[in-house]
């Protein structure tokens, strides 16, 4: 092939998304995110390929001899959970639903000084399938900050089977709340925290499932009360709305995807909708492994680095200004936490978290600044409770509602005897003994082997590889004199939640 | 047949503790056929461990397979083999294990495919088969020179479940590098913004095309003796599994962890299938076209007059031209369009 007879291509989004390139045989070409530039290649067909977070699209191009094909305006056709026009998933009666939930709150209240929106859809890009969901069997329930039902909530809950939506919208008291979804069919519930500031509507869409709604793909969105409810074009646009879910498909993985001019753009948009400014600035820093895991650490520690050096000053001016739009947020408390451990610089004397932040990744922060002797979260609240409860959901901060129902009943008790007998002391090392004794306990009968004779066996570094602790855990707890008789303590979450094996033959 | 070739294959419907599933366990048999089957994986059949999950079963405590069974398969198939080699290491070099499993999962962690046991709950996930921890247990011991594990499961986020490797202890040797392949149906908590589909539905679609990848339509395109290996594996599997599943309401991504510098060969002379394709025609257009292959080769012509032109083609990248170029004459997508895994009809 002459250089005369190569092509190439030159292929541009404006969007986040990564682009990805195969020739005829399916074989990849090329790979980036936002834009790909490419010479000297075979002349022929080739296969684009689109994707951001759980959306992709396709096309295919011809590169004819000694031309460089030229896109510079790819789009990808994505879906959303908010209904918002020109996404694959918009619905225009779930749009109206929303706007009419947003305006015309279905539990007023003259004292209210926050708003909330639920909508729960279908997110589907077949209306004909919408209504084949049955929304019937589900009851949505709000706990306030005492964690007692908000009145009227669950009753104002309005189903629409043919379209299929259902919400609820409330005006209510700012500060902390436990948003709960349950099911008839299935006992098993979650709590999602939710902190509503004053002067701000809160707007919760959550896509409906076949097993119900999917708290772990919301999208939490905010407007400012009283400028006459959600409106798309000014709160998020599609390609800020493609931004945010790739941020959040980011976070929940514990790790920021997107690149700095789209969180340049989330940050802008913080006057509008101050929820793309909290997901903007968790999107500035870049998670790192800590080497210097101590034995108290039952894992290994995560340093979030700023992604540029240069972001210190604008992040800075971020932070300002969340807490001026949202004081008190607990989200923005873990966000100037992260700040300081990047900049060694405080932007403000901490205040104990009494609420956790909506985002994991942020809660997660703050406990684990918490467990190094800088305590950030009043004593005895539910921040300083749950952070051992937590569950997946996504990038979202959840935990069973039965631990809460747990905490409210104990909780008047705990408080009681507290002064008594002072808090509980965690025993991570007990803990690691549990899961090394467990596990040596599985070898120990497949091999059909003392369990002491495998121990003595097995190199502290076999341990970790196969149990996940750090080394350093498994050399302190394996110098407990008692490390495997360990089986009195499975009071320890990590270690009851695994099943000593069965005796079974295989078919 | 590949006498030094074993497999474990896990299948399991039936999960008291969380949902049940419809088609796991015939997934699970379907490969164990391919992996008996003298053109397929021609491995021997005392070499082939089946575990179906045999229930409905009433309470998680009963459910089976756990844990337990797939270890102690694990245990009988490598104490086989370190007997084997150890006579005789020679027989190493041509050594392999097959992993195949279609449950539930999740991926405590992005790197890991974690396929739960029947015994698991939503309350107990370290029920779980951590597939690349026990590669790693593998890749250490070196008890075959070539590891292969498919994994048809969810990967949902589950940060907090916890994963124990392989129950047994290290048995390091020293007989070479030891070549892997991990494949898995879904990405990393690949949260879906539309409703999943029925778990099964979703599910058939990776053992789907990796049957049919390694029936024959995942033949290495730069082979000239028909290979199918785990580079043209992956690259099938990726294309076709995202074809099937567009448009779903839980589009999936599989992937795979494997050298494209060092493949593991599952198969020579295998014939691409090639697949019935009928080329619709704008109605006003009439005349001389010609079909050409994704380097512009052509492959054939036709004299269009307002009927479909049938083709039987193989996988890959076409396009049709007016010949000669008509000005004005616009055929939808360039002309371009894209034959993969099955018949088509293109809407020129």
């Amino acid at each position: 092939m002459s250089n005369s007879d190569s092509s190439g291509y030159h292929l541009h989004s404006n969007q986040p998304v990564e682009i990805r390139v195969y020739d005829s045989a399916l074989q990849p070409v090329d790979r980036g995110v936002g834009t790909l530039e490419r010479k000297n290649l075979p002349p022929g067909i080739y296969r684009v390929e689109l994707r951001a977070g759980a959306s992709s699209d396709e096309k295919l191009i011809r590169l004819e001899p000694g031309q460089i094909y030229e896109d510079l305006n790819l789009q990808l056709f994505f879906a959303s959970v908010v209904p918002l026009p020109s996404t694959r998933t918009f619905d225009q009666q779930h749009l109206a639903a929303l706007q009419d939930l947003s305006v015309r709150l279905r539990v007023p209240s003259a004292t209210a000084t926050t708003e909330l929106v639920v909508l729960i859809r279908v997110v589907s890009a077949q209306n004909a399938s919408r209504s084949d969901i049955d929304f019937s069997g589900y009851t949505i329930r709000l706990l306030n900050a005492k964690l007692n039902p908000v009145p009227e909530f669950s009753e104002a809950l309005e189903v629409n089977q043919h379209y299929g939506w259902c919400g609820v919208s409330a005006g209510l008291e700012a500060g902390g709340h436990l948003l709960r979804i349950e099911s008839t069919s299935t006992k098993k519930t979650i709590d999602q925290a939710l902190f509503l500031p004053a002067g701000w509507q809160t707007v919760v869409c959550i896509p409906m499932g076949p097993h119900g709604p999917m708290l772990e793909a919301c999208s939490l969105q905010m407007l400012p009360t009283g400028q006459g409810g959600f409106m798309p074009t000014l709160e998020l646009n599609m390609d800020l709305a493609l931004s945010l879910e790739v941020a959040t498909t980011g976070l929940a993985a514990g790790r920021s995807l997107v690149p700095r001019v789209q969180i340049g753009e989330l940050l802008a948009r913080k006057f509008w909708n101050p929820m793309l400014g909290i997901i903007g600035a968790y999107c500035m820093f870049d998670p790192t492994t800590s080497s210097n895991d101590t034995p108290n650490s039952p894992k290994t520690n995560m340093v979030f680095k700023l992604k540029s050096r240069d972001d210190a000053p604008l992040l800075k001016e971020v932070l300002d200004n969340l807490n001026t739009l949202m004081p008190g947020h607990p989200d923005v408390a873990a966000i100037a936490e992260f700040y300081r451990e990047a900049t060694g610089i405080e932007t403000r004397s901490p205040e104990p978290v009494a609420w956790p932040p909506t985002l994991c990744i942020g809660y997660k922060q703050l406990a684990s600044i918490s467990d190094v002797g800088r305590p950030l979260f009043e004593e005895n609240s539910l921040a300083a409770r749950a952070r051992t409860w937590l569950t997946p959901c996504g990038p979202w901060t959840a935990w069973p509602s039965g631990k809460t129902r747990n905490y409210t009943i104990l909780n008047y008790a705990w408080q009681k005897s507290f002064s008594l007998r002072g808090p509980k002391r965690a025993r991570p090392l007990s803990s690691a003994s549990n899961i090394i004794g467990r596990y040596v306990d599985e070898i120990s009968k497949t091999e059909e082997r003392p369990p002491e004779v495998i121990l003595s066996q097995l190199s502290d570094e076999f341990l970790s590889a196969n149990t996940g602790l750090p080394i350093s855990t498994v050399h302190a707890a394996r110098m407990e004199p008692a490390a495997l008789e360990a089986s009195e303590q499975l009071e320890f979450d990590a270690a009851v939640d695994f099943d000593p094996p069965k005796e079974e033959s295989s078919s | 047949m590949n006498d030094f070739h074993f497999a474990v294959v896990v299948g399991i419907d039936f999960y008291p503790g969380i949902r049940n599933l419809n088609f796991a366990r015939g997934d699970a048999q379907s490969f164990a056929n391919w992996l008996r089957d003298p053109v397929g994986g021609a491995v021997p059949k005392d070499n082939v461990e089946l575990i179906l999950e045999q229930g409905p079963f009433e309470k998680p405590d009963d459910a089976k397979p756990t844990r337990d069974a797939v270890n102690r398969a694990l245990r009988k198939l490598h104490s086989v083999a370190r007997v084997s080699f150890k006579e005789d290491p020679t027989r190493w070099v041509n050594s392999r294990l097959y992993l195949y499993f279609s449950g539930h999962g999740l991926a405590p962690e992005p790197s890991e495919v974690a396929v739960l046991m029947a015994d698991a709950t939503d309350d107990i996930l370290g029920n779980n088969i951590p597939c690349a921890l026990y590669l790693k247990y593998y890749e250490k011991s070196q008890d075959f020179r070539e590891i292969v594990i498919f994994s048809d499961c969810c990967r949902t986020e589950k940060g907090d479940a916890p994963i124990f490797g392989p129950p047994f202890t290290p048995d390091d040797k020293n007989f070479g590098s030891v070549i892997s392949a991990l494949g898995f149906a879904a990405q990393y908590k690949n949260v879906a913004y539309e409703p999943a589909e029925p778990d099964d539905a979703a599910r058939g679609f990776y053992t789907r095309a990796l049957l049919e990848g390694l029936a024959g339509a995942a033949v290495d395109p730069s082979s000239a003796t028909g290979e199918i290996n785990s580079t043209s594996l992956q690259n099938y599997l990726r294309a076709r599994v995202q074809q099937l599943t567009q448009g779903k309401r839980n589009p999936q991504t599989p992937g795979m962890y494997a050298d494209p510098a060092a493949p593991i060969v599952f198969r020579q002379g295998a014939a691409p299938p090639k697949y019935n394709v009928q080329l619709l025609f704008p109605a006003p257009f009439h005349g001389r076209v010609v079909l050409l292959d994704g380097k512009f080769g052509q492959i054939d012509t036709h004299i269009v007059n307002g009927q479909p032109w049938q083709k039987t083609l193989p996988n890959g990248l076409y396009e049709v031209r007016p010949d000669p170029p008509a000005p004005g004459v616009v055929f939808a997508s360039q002309g371009t369009f894209r034959v993969l895994g099955g018949d088509v009809d293109v809407q020129l």
